[in-house]
């Protein structure tokens, strides 16, 4: 092998990128089918890009939105409509090869329980252990990461999908708030746009809103930023949003932009 | 003549006819694309390094420590870039922290020694248009006691965390800068830490709930 071969192969290795505690997952979440007294079945993908193995710790956790769409890890058991326990991991540990993609399987074992009825949930995490940091009398610290999926499991046929538009006002931050609720007993995702139309009805600006996860029995306010291309002056902004079952969810606010 | 133009138009009427019919039923030729794209979820972190080390020296306590005064220093060497990848319109980011492996016990707070609360974390590197909700400070203290929690499956391992950023019909874009890096991580020092060695472990999760 020649010098400028390995000079070469060098600077490809500099240019390709070299990263460390990388973990990927295809899906990133999955939804589910089945029956009281059933076993499921489910497989995804765990990806690395890392040059280096990756050892991955796996666990189960309960979770819940907050009303603003941030993501809480909860204290297991502490969960309402929580999948937590059925949730079977094929492995609790697993060394993740440098660039692979490795199939990792779980089941969810449903009780056989009659009053089960809608959507449950419960989130996958691979979390990438980290080495204990080096102890010689300095402050050490590891920094690492984690990825997590969540899993939603409908009991077949017992869906009720319910979900509203209960309020749109103007923030403190500027931005427009549009204020969903989830009465149903299933996940719903509202996805759709706010248009920002002049009081000759003439739409000046649209803003997409995309696939907004909203519980079950819950609320979520989502933030929608005005456009900065709005001058000063009167508007109406028209919410034109719908669940992927095809409700449709309407409602509008005059707004005045400073 | 009215007989001789219908004619006319009637052989006009099959040609045009003949050459459609011709043309429907002798170039047809199908290409079915069909385009799948998975949807993904990525975290990494940059480069060569995932440990942050500060190590003060004796000289810059005792010049840094004047009375009632704190001595801040950032992080040497370890994590580069924190970057996510995500290609659904939901994804939230959260950050949690161990002591498990510390030799020397963390305080609970500063004036009772080296506290989790002394290591403040901000974004130094300008974050991508991707990741709109970008993190703003919050120091690992605050996270140790956010009270929620991730569980191993097994029942042991628990550990607090909290959420940090989140997005709401934004994908990233592409690999995006989170805005946290080696140069992000802050030690400040009072003068009551106890000398030892004390570590811990920074985790960063991300979901697409």
């Amino acid at each position: 092998m020649g010098k400028p071969f390995v000079v070469a192969l060098a600077f490809l290795a500099l240019i390709s990128g070299v990263y460390a505690s990388e973990i990927g997952v295809s899906p990133s979440r999955v939804d589910l089918q089945a029956t009281p007294g059933s076993t499921v079945t489910e497989s995804i993908d765990l990806i690395s890009n890392s040059t280096t193995t990756e050892h991955v710790t796996v666990h189960v956790s309960d979770w819940t939105l907050s009303p603003t769409g941030k993501l809480q890890f909860l204290s297991n058991g502490s969960a309402e409509y929580s999948s937590r326990s059925w949730l079977q991991p094929e492995a609790m540990a697993l060394d993740l090869p440098p660039n692979s993609t490795v199939p990792f399987r779980f089941s969810l074992e449903v009780p056989s329980d009659s009053a089960l009825d809608g959507t449950y949930h419960a989130m996958l995490v691979f979390d990438i252990g980290a080495a204990a940091p080096a102890l010689n009398g300095k402050v050490q610290m590891s920094v690492t990461t984690a990825i997590g999926v969540a899993v939603y499991v409908s009991i077949s046929g017992t869906e009720r999908p319910k979900a509203q538009l209960s309020d749109m006002y103007l923030g403190d931050n500027g931005a427009l708030a549009v204020v969903l609720s989830n009465e149903g007993n299933t996940l719903v995702r509202i996805t759709g746009a706010i248009e920002f139309r002049d009081r000759d009805g003439k739409t000046l600006a649209t803003q997409s809103v995309d696939d907004i996860p909203v519980l079950r029995g819950s609320q979520r306010e989502v933030d929608v930023p005005v456009p900065k291309s709005l001058t000063s002056g009167y508007y109406v902004a028209l919410a034109l949003l719908h669940d992927r079952q095809g409700a449709t969810l309407s409602g509008q606010l005059p707004i005045q932009v400073p | 003549m009215r007989k001789s133009v219908l004619v006319i138009l009637l052989a006009i009427a099959f040609v045009v006819g003949s050459v459609s019919f011709a043309a429907t039923y002798t170039s047809t030729a199908n290409h079915n694309i069909d385009v799948s794209i998975p949807e993904v979820a990525f975290l990494r972190i940059g480069n060569t390094g995932t440990s942050l080390t500060f190590a003060p020296t004796a000289e810059q306590l005792a010049s840094g420590l004047a009375a009632n005064s704190t001595y801040t220093m950032t992080g040497t060497s370890g994590q580069d870039v924190l970057q996510a990848l995500v290609n659904k319109g939901s994804w939230s980011l959260g950050v949690s922290v161990s002591t498990t492996t510390s030799v020397t016990t963390w305080a609970a707070t500063s004036t009772d020694g080296l506290a989790l609360s002394q290591i403040t974390v901000t974004p130094t590197v300008t974050g991508d248009t991707g990741i709109p909700a970008l993190v703003s400070s919050f120091d690992l203290g605050t996270v140790s006691t956010s009270g929620t929690s991730i569980a191993a499956a097994d029942g042991s391992g628990t550990y607090t965390g909290m959420t940090i950023s989140s997005g709401s019909g934004t994908k990233t874009q592409g690999w995006q800068n989170v805005g946290i890096d080696a140069g992000s991580y802050t030690l400040t020092l009072t003068g009551n830490e106890a000398p030892g060695s004390y570590s811990a472990v920074v985790t960063y999760v991300l979901a697409t709930p």
